[in-house]
Order: structure tokens, then sequence, then C-alpha cells
């Protein structure tokens, strides 16, 4: 009877520490699609708030038609992306996604997407599904209209 | 007899003097395709002439250095603007028509200058400037390749040729700092 009251007490308790998320994003933001190119970055500070290693990977950005993680690398000379299945973050520990680095890349919006919208990103966080909004900022402050020759 | 000396002298003094200071141009003139139109840098160019080689598709490094390239130019004079430009060249031929190249470096300044071509045209530009370019297949990936290339603005003269160079451009300022110094 005694085993089943501490059952019940503490359930709840390791239910909430299950679902305690255990990543933490700064800053989270995609550069708005540009036209002529039909794929934009994501980007964030993300820590691992936990006592364990974590594993993340994105798998669904609505309305962007993929997504998935890249590192950017220099080869040979030549700066090259590469597509990683999952990052790794240690415990309590922090990556950056940052321009010229790793970084979330998005692909064939089916619609426009605006700036300041924020675009829900699903993960797998260990195993389990999380959701992150990244707000849509501009790549470049608008120019005025050209008036050259072209 | 002293006349050949002198002769002599004079050519070899000259031959060292040439041999010491000559620096092979690299660079010079080349034909692209504008948003539809031949288009070639001689009939096109400015005193002072930009070029960043990638693809418009590339998410994070071509419209990084374009930004900062972007951010340079809004820092110039009106002046300085008439006698600068940056030409941009996708080497995704296969991939991206030139009206979407000449669209998309548009929107990063109205005065930069999309480019494609046909892979001659563009293998041409590549190796006239001393770039590379390398078409990585990804069958993992949603799109399916990436392309590894150059990471550098070369600075152009009128003829084309290359009067400096700027690696991994990740500020604004030190691209103004070149374009001023160079102007």
């Amino acid at each position: 009877m005694n085993k089943f009251l501490v059952s019940v007490i503490l359930l709840p308790l390791f239910v909430i520490a299950q679902t305690e998320p255990v990543l933490k994003f700064e800053n989270p933001y995609i550069f708005a699609p540009m036209k002529g190119s039909s794929t934009t970055a994501g980007y964030a500070s993300i820590k691992n708030i936990s006592k364990k290693d974590v594993q993340f990977s994105v798998t669904s950005a609505s309305p962007f038609a993929a997504v998935e993680t890249h590192q950017t690398i220099e080869k040979e000379g030549l700066m090259s992306m590469k597509k990683v299945d999952r990052f790794t973050i240690k415990a309590n520990s922090q990556i950056d996604l940052k321009p010229g680095a790793n970084h979330i890349m998005l692909f064939d919006a089916n619609r426009d997407v605006k700036i300041g919208e924020q675009i829900e990103v699903k993960l797998n966080v260990n195993g389990k599904e999380m959701t992150q909004k990244f707000k849509v900022i501009p790549r470049e402050k608008p120019v005025e209209p050209s008036h050259h020759s072209h | 007899m002293l006349m050949s000396i002198a002769a002599a002298v004079v050519i070899v003094t000259i031959s060292l003097i040439f041999w010491l200071t000559y620096e092979p141009k690299v660079g010079g003139n080349f034909k692209m395709n504008f948003s539809g139109r031949q288009w070639s840098f001689s009939d096109d160019a400015k005193k002072l002439n930009l070029l960043y080689i990638g693809y418009a598709k590339c998410p994070d490094v071509c419209p990084l250095s374009l930004s900062f390239a972007s951010q340079s130019f809004r820092d110039l004079t009106k002046q300085e603007i008439e006698n600068t430009r940056l030409l941009f060249v996708s080497v995704d031929f296969k991939n991206e028509t030139p009206e979407a190249v000449a669209i998309y470096a548009g929107q990063f300044h109205n005065s930069f200058v999309g480019l494609s071509g046909n892979q001659k045209q563009i293998d041409d530009a590549v190796n006239l400037f001393g770039a590379s370019y390398m078409v990585e297949k990804n069958a993992t990936s949603y799109l399916g390749y990436s392309i590894a290339h150059t990471d550098r603005i070369f600075f152009l003269d009128q003829k084309g040729y290359v009067v400096a160079t700027l690696s991994n451009p990740r500020s604004s300022e030190a691209i103004l700092n070149e374009i001023r110094k160079l102007q």
C-alpha cells in the first residue's frame, strides 16, 4: 500500500521530468527566402540544459518541403556544405548554428514566407518530437528600385 | 667596343628589372549570360569590379558574402558607387537560369549583376581567375547535390585583371576598405 502511494506521488514528477525540455533555443531565426533561390537557412544558439548528451535532427518545417541539418566546411581551399543526420550537444553545453558554419537548410517553400512570421520547426530530440519557432528575418534591407542600364 | 659593352649592360639591366618586377596578370575579359542576353565584361566594366563565384541555391556562404558586400556598397558615396560594381557568377548552370541568377543578385544591391552561362563560359571564367568549383552529389539530401566553391572576392580593374582578392569575406568594413584603397 505504501509502495502504491509512493508510486502515485512520484509518477507525475517522473512524467514532468521526462517531458521537461532539454534544449533551450536562443535567437532562433530563418532568413527570408530570396527570389531566384529555392533554399534558405536557419540559425540559433542551442543549449543542452540536461545532464546527458542530446542528439537532435530536424524533421519538418511547414511551409518548406524539406529541412536538413548541414555543416559548412573548408575543404581543399573550397567552401563545401555537408548534410549531417543530426547534431550532438554534450551535457550542459551549447552549439551555435551560425552563418558560415552549422545551420539548418530549408527547401522549396510552397508559399511566400513573410518577414516577421514564425516558422515551426519540428525536431527529433533523443527520439522525442519537439517544436521550436524560428522568426523569419530579412536577408538584406530593401534597396531602391534599380535604374541602371540592365 | 665600349659601345657594345654599354649596350649589353643596358640590356642586362632592363632584363633584370623586368625579371624582378614582372608579375603575371590573372584575369581578363570574359563572356557570360546576363538575364538571357549575351554579356561581355569589356562592354560593361567599371573602374573597379568585384567578382564572387558561387551559386544562388547556396543557403549559407554565398548569401553571407553577398550580404557583407551589399552592406559595404550601401556605405559608398554616390561617386564611388558609379565607379564600382559587383558581379556574381553562378556556376550552377544545370539548375539556375540566367534570369533567376540576375534577380537573385539584384536583391542584395540594385547594382549587383548576377551572371550565368553555359558550362564552357562558366569554366572559362572560373579558370581565368584561378577559382574553382566542384559539384558534390548527395542522394540523401533533398537537393541531391551541393557545390563546393572558392569563397573569395576578386577585385578587377577595368580590363578584368585581378588587382586584389579577399578570402572568406566576412566583414563589410574589410570590403569597403579594399574598395576605397583600390579606387
